[in-house]
C-alpha cells in the first residue's frame, strides 16, 4: 500500500527569503516554535498573524500543519481549504488535504483533491493525462489478449506540449474509436497539443530551475507488509488502511496562482467530434442526434424524417463500429471544419469515406451544421 | 511367494521414481503457474502495485498464452489510470462471448485464490470423506472437486492416501450433475479411467492428451442418464487454461498439469476418478469407523451367501430398489435361490475392496472388490461392484450388483 506523502521542504531559507520582511519575522518565530515542537505557542503565534493578515497563505498553511500535527484533522482540513479559497492553484494544500482525507478513510475525497492538485499545473496535468492514456492503452492490449481478440493495429499518440506558444490550431493525431474497447467507456485518449500559458510580461523560469522537492517521500512497504493468515483472507482486494502521514511545508511562496489553461476551442470541437462518433458506435440515437444543430436538415429531408430514419437505422443494427483517423480541425471564421477518414462497419455494411463536418456554436456547445462526404 | 515379492519390489521402485519426478521438476521448466499467479495477487494486497506488476510481467513472459495473467495485468494498469470500477468495462465489450469470457476469468481468479491463498485441506493432511477405503491395487486416485474447480491426485500406500498433485481445472459450461446428452454438464459420481488417447490422435482442442472415463456407469444408466465422451484432458495450445465453466462436461486442465497427471493414471488398472459436487474433508482416522462397519457388512453378506440359506442371503438386498443387469429383485431372488439351493458348498473370498460414499447421493456407498467364488461344481474370479443404500429402518441394503 502506498503512502500519500506530504510535500516537504528542506530549504526553509529559500522560503523565508522570499516573503516580506515584517511579516516574516512573526511567521519565522511561529515556524521555529513549530519546528521545536512547541505546537501550542506556534498555533497562538500563527493565529495572531492570521488575525492581522487573514489572507496570509503562509500563515494559514502553517496553521494547517500544526493542526494536523495535533491530530486536529477537521480543523486542519478547514485550514487547507482556506488556503485553496485564496489560491485555487495551491498544489501543496490539495496534496496535504488528500493525505488527511486518506487518513480518515475518505478515499473519494482524497482522490478528488489529488486530481485538483494535478490540475493546478497545466503541464503536469497533460503529462499525467498522457500517462493515464498510456496505461489505458497498455491495459487494452492485455485485455485483448485475455479475450483472445486480434491485436489492434494502432499507433498511440499522446498530447505534445508546445513551449513556443505557437497558436496553430491543427490537431493531427490518429484517433481510433473502437466501441468494444475501454476507450469508449472512459474516453481518456483524447489528446491535444496544448500550449503553455503565455507569460504575462516576463517569462517565468522553467519549473526545472526551482529547487522543488517534488519526489514524494515514500515509506518502505515492509512496515505494512502482512502475511495472509487463516481462511478469512478471501479476496485479493487491497484494504483501505489508515495512511501514515508526514507534515508538509510549501515549496515556495505562491507568486501567482497557475490556473489551468483556457479552454481551447479546437479541443472542444474535437471532443464534440469524438462524442458524435462514439454515440454512433454505441447506437445511442439521442446523443447522436443531439450532436447536430437544432433543426438540422440534410438535403431533401425534413428534420423529423431524418431523425426518425437515423433512429430506425440504429435500432436495426446489431453493432456499429465507427473509427476516425487523420483528423484535421481548422478554424473557419467563428466555426470549425473537421476533416477525417471515417471507417464504418456494421453487421450489414462496411465502408471507408473521407468526410467533412462543419461545427458551429449553438447555446454554448459545438454542434454539427453540415456533413459532407468528400 | 517369490513372484509376489518381486511384484511388490517393482511396485515400490515405481512409486519411489514417481515421487522423485514429482518432487524435482524438470530442469529449465518454468516454475509452476498457479503459485506465481497467487504470488502476484499477494504482492498487490500486501506489497505494492509495482511488485505485483513485476511478478505479472515475468509470469506473462513465461506463460504468454495465459488469459488470466493478461486480465490481471490489464486490471492493474487500469487501476493506475484511475479506473478501479471494471463495470465501466462491461459496457464497452458488448459481444456476449467477450463478457462471458471476462466473467469466467474473474471467477477463475476468485476460485484459484480461495483454494490456494491458504493451505488447502489436502495440504493439511485431510482426505475426502467419500474415499472410505481404497484397494491396495489402486496405486493412485483422481479426486475432482467440481464445485471449486480443483483436481487432486493421491497416492495409495496400503490404504493410506497422500496428496500428489493439487491443480486448477475447468468443468462443464453449465456446471455439474450431468443428466442427458448435450447438457454440457460434468457428471458427479464414482468413475474410472477406461483408456488413454494420445494427443497425436486428437484434435488440438484437447491439448496434451485424454483419459476417457466410464460415464454413464450402472447407476447413471439406471437413472436413465444419457451422453458419453466424458474425458479428463488438456487445453488447446493457444490458451494456458480454460475458464472454470468451459467444457462440454469434461474435466479440462492445463497441458503442463495434464502432463503431470499422465504418469499417475493407469487405464489398465482402471484408476478411480471420484467427481464430487460438495466435498467434505476429514482426518483419515474419522473414516475408520465407517470403514470397519462396511467391511463387516460385506463379510456378513459373504457369510450369509456361504450359508446357502436363500433367506439369509437375500436379506441383504433391497426388495423395492434393487436392480441389476439381469433384472429386478424378483428375478434376482428366483435365480439366486435356484442356483444356491443346488450347491453343497459355497466359498467366497473378497479382496481389493474399495469403498466410496457416493457423491451427489444421500446415504449411498459403492463397494468395488475382487470376488473369488468356489463351489462344488463351479469356480470364478470376477471384479464386482455393489451399491448399498440405507433404508427407512437405517439398514444398509444392496440396491445394485454387477460386474465392474
Amino acid at each position: 500500500m502506498r503512502h500519500i506523502s506530504f510535500l516537504k521542504l528542506s530549504c526553509v531559507l529559500l522560503y523565508t527569503g522570499i516573503i516580506s520582511v515584517a511579516h516574516a519575522a512573526d511567521l519565522g518565530s511561529a515556524r521555529s516554535q513549530y519546528q521545536a515542537g512547541q505546537l501550542k505557542q506556534a498555533l497562538a503565534e500563527t493565529n495572531r498573524i492570521i488575525q492581522s493578515q487573514p489572507d496570509s497563505i503562509d500563515a494559514l498553511f502553517l496553521k494547517a500543519q500544526i493542526q494536523s500535527d495535533t491530530s486536529d484533522m477537521d480543523a486542519a482540513i478547514d485550514s487547507y481549504k482556506a488556503v485553496i479559497a485564496i489560491d485555487p492553484g495551491h498544489m501543496e494544500s490539495y496534496n496535504n488535504l488528500a493525505a488527511l482525507y486518506a487518513q480518515q478513510g475518505k478515499l473519494e475525497l482524497a482522490s478528488e483533491a489529488l486530481e485538483n492538485a494535478i490540475k493546478t499545473d497545466p503541464v503536469f496535468a497533460t503529462v499525467y493525462a498522457n500517462l493515464r492514456a498510456i496505461y489505458i492503452e497498455m491495459s487494452k492490449k492485455h485485455y485483448r489478449q485475455a479475450l483472445k481478440l486480434k491485436p489492434e493495429q494502432r499507433r498511440t499518440q499522446i498530447a505534445a506540449i508546445d513551449i513556443g506558444g505557437n497558436s496553430e490550431q491543427i490537431l493531427d493525431q490518429e484517433i481510433l474509436l473502437v466501441p468494444e474497447s475501454i476507450q469508449a467507456a472512459v474516453n481518456t485518449t483524447v489528446t491535444a497539443k496544448i500550449e503553455k500559458p503565455k507569460p504575462a510580461a516576463k517569462p517565468k523560469p522553467r519549473p526545472k530551475a526551482e529547487p522543488t522537492p517534488k519526489t514524494p517521500e515514500v515509506k518502505t512497504a515492509s512496515e505494512q507488509k502482512q502475511k495472509p493468515k487463516g481462511k478469512t483472507v478471501k479476496k485479493p482486494e487491497p484494504k483501505p488502511e489508515a495512511k501514515k502521514v508526514a507534515v508538509a511545508e510549501p515549496k515556495k511562496v505562491p507568486s501567482k496562482a497557475s490556473k489551468p489553461a483556457p479552454a481551447n476551442p479546437a479541443i472542444e470541437v474535437k471532443k464534440a467530434l469524438l462524442s458524435w462518433a462514439n454515440a454512433w458506435s454505441n447506437r445511442d440515437a439521442d446523443k447522436y442526434i443531439k450532436a447536430y444543430k437544432k433543426g438540422y436538415t440534410p438535403k431533401g429531408k425534413t428534420a423529423k424524417d431524418w431523425a426518425a430514419g437515423r433512429r430506425w437505422n440504429f435500432k436495426t443494427k446489431k453493432y456499429i463500429k465507427v473509427t476516425l483517423s487523420n483528423i484535421k480541425i481548422t478554424s473557419k471564421g467563428k466555426n470549425f471544419r473537421a476533416k477525417f477518414k471515417q471507417s464504418y462497419e456494421s453487421n450489414t455494411y462496411k465502408d471507408v469515406v473521407n468526410k467533412e463536418l462543419i461545427f458551429i456554436k449553438q447555446a454554448g456547445r459545438w454542434k454539427i451544421s453540415k456533413e459532407n462526404s468528400l | 511367494m517369490n513372484h509376489n515379492l518381486t511384484c511388490k519390489l517393482t511396485g515400490m521402485l515405481r512409486y519411489c521414481l514417481l515421487v522423485l519426478i514429482l518432487l524435482f521438476p524438470v530442469q529449465g521448466q518454468a516454475e509452476r503457474f498457479e503459485p506465481r499467479l497467487i504470488d502476484s495477487l499477494n504482492a498487490l494486497q500486501y506489497g505494492s502495485d509495482d511488485a505485483s506488476e513485476a511478478k505479472l510481467t515475468s509470469l506473462i513472459d513465461d506463460y504468454p498464452n495465459s488469459q488470466t495473467a493478461h486480465l490481471l495485468m490489464g486490471d492493474l494498469l487500469l487501476a493506475r489510470a484511475g479506473i478501479v470500477d471494471s463495470s465501466q468495462l462491461r459496457s464497452s465489450y458488448r459481444e456476449p462471448a467477450a463478457l462471458q469470457q471476462l466473467d469466467g476469468l474473474r471467477d477463475e481468479v476468485r476460485l484459484r485464490w480461495n483454494q490456494v491463498a491458504t493451505p488447502g485441506p489436502a495440504e493439511q493432511g485431510l482426505v475426502p470423506a467419500s474415499i472410505i477405503q481404497l484397494a491396495p491395487n489402486k496405486q493412485t486416485l483422481v479426486f475432482v472437486d467440481a464445485a471449486n474447480a480443483r483436481v487432486y491426485t493421491f497416492s495409495n500406500a496400503m490404504g493410506k492416501l497422500s496428496l500428489l498433485t493439487d491443480n486448477y481445472t475447468s468443468i462443464g459450461e453449465k456446471g455439474m450433475h450431468k443428466r442427458k446428452e448435450g447438457d454440457e454438464r460434468t457428471p458427479i459420481g464414482v468413475y474410472h479411467v477406461t483408456r488413454y488417447i494420445d494427443e497425436r490422435d486428437l484434435p488440438p482442442r484437447y491439448g496434451a492428451g485424454a483419459f476417457p472415463i466410464n460415464y454413464p456407469n450402472d447407476l447413471d444408466r439406471h437413472y436413465k442418464r444419457t451422453g458419453y465422451g466424458i474425458w479428463l484432458h488438456g487445453t488447446h495450445p493457444e490458451s494456458f487454461n480454460r475458464v472454470p465453466l468451459a467444457s462440454d462436461g469434461c474435466v479440462a486442465m492445463s497441458n503442463p498439469e495434464f502432463e503431470q497427471l499422465k504418469p499417475l493414471i493407469k487405464p489398465e488398472l482402471k484408476t478411480t476418478v471420484v467427481i464430487s459436487d460438495q466435498p467434505v474433508w476429514v482426518k483419515p482416522k474419522y473414516l475408520e469407523v465407517t470403514r470397519a462397519f462396511f467391511n463387516q457388512s460385506l463379510q456378513q453378506w459373504v457369510k450369509d451367501w456361504e450359508s446357502r440359506d436363500p433367506a439369509r442371503y437375500l436379506s441383504h438386498y433391497d426388495k423395492k430398489l434393487f436392480f441389476s443387469l439381469d433384472g429386478n429383485y424378483a428375478k434376482w431372488a428366483k435365480h439366486k435361490t435356484a442356483v444356491n439351493s443346488r450347491k453343497r458348498l459355497i466359498d467366497v473370498e473378497l479382496s481389493n475392496i474399495s469403498l466410496f460414499a457416493y457423491p451427489g447421493e444421500q446415504d449411498m456407498i459403492v463397494a468395488e472388490f475382487t470376488q473369488n467364488y468356489r463351489s462344488d461344481n463351479f469356480d470364478s474370479e470376477s471384479d464386482k461392484r455393489q451399491y448399498w443404500r440405507q433404508n427407512a429402518n437405517n439398514e444398509w441394503k444392496i440396491i445394485f450388483e454387477g460386474q465392474q
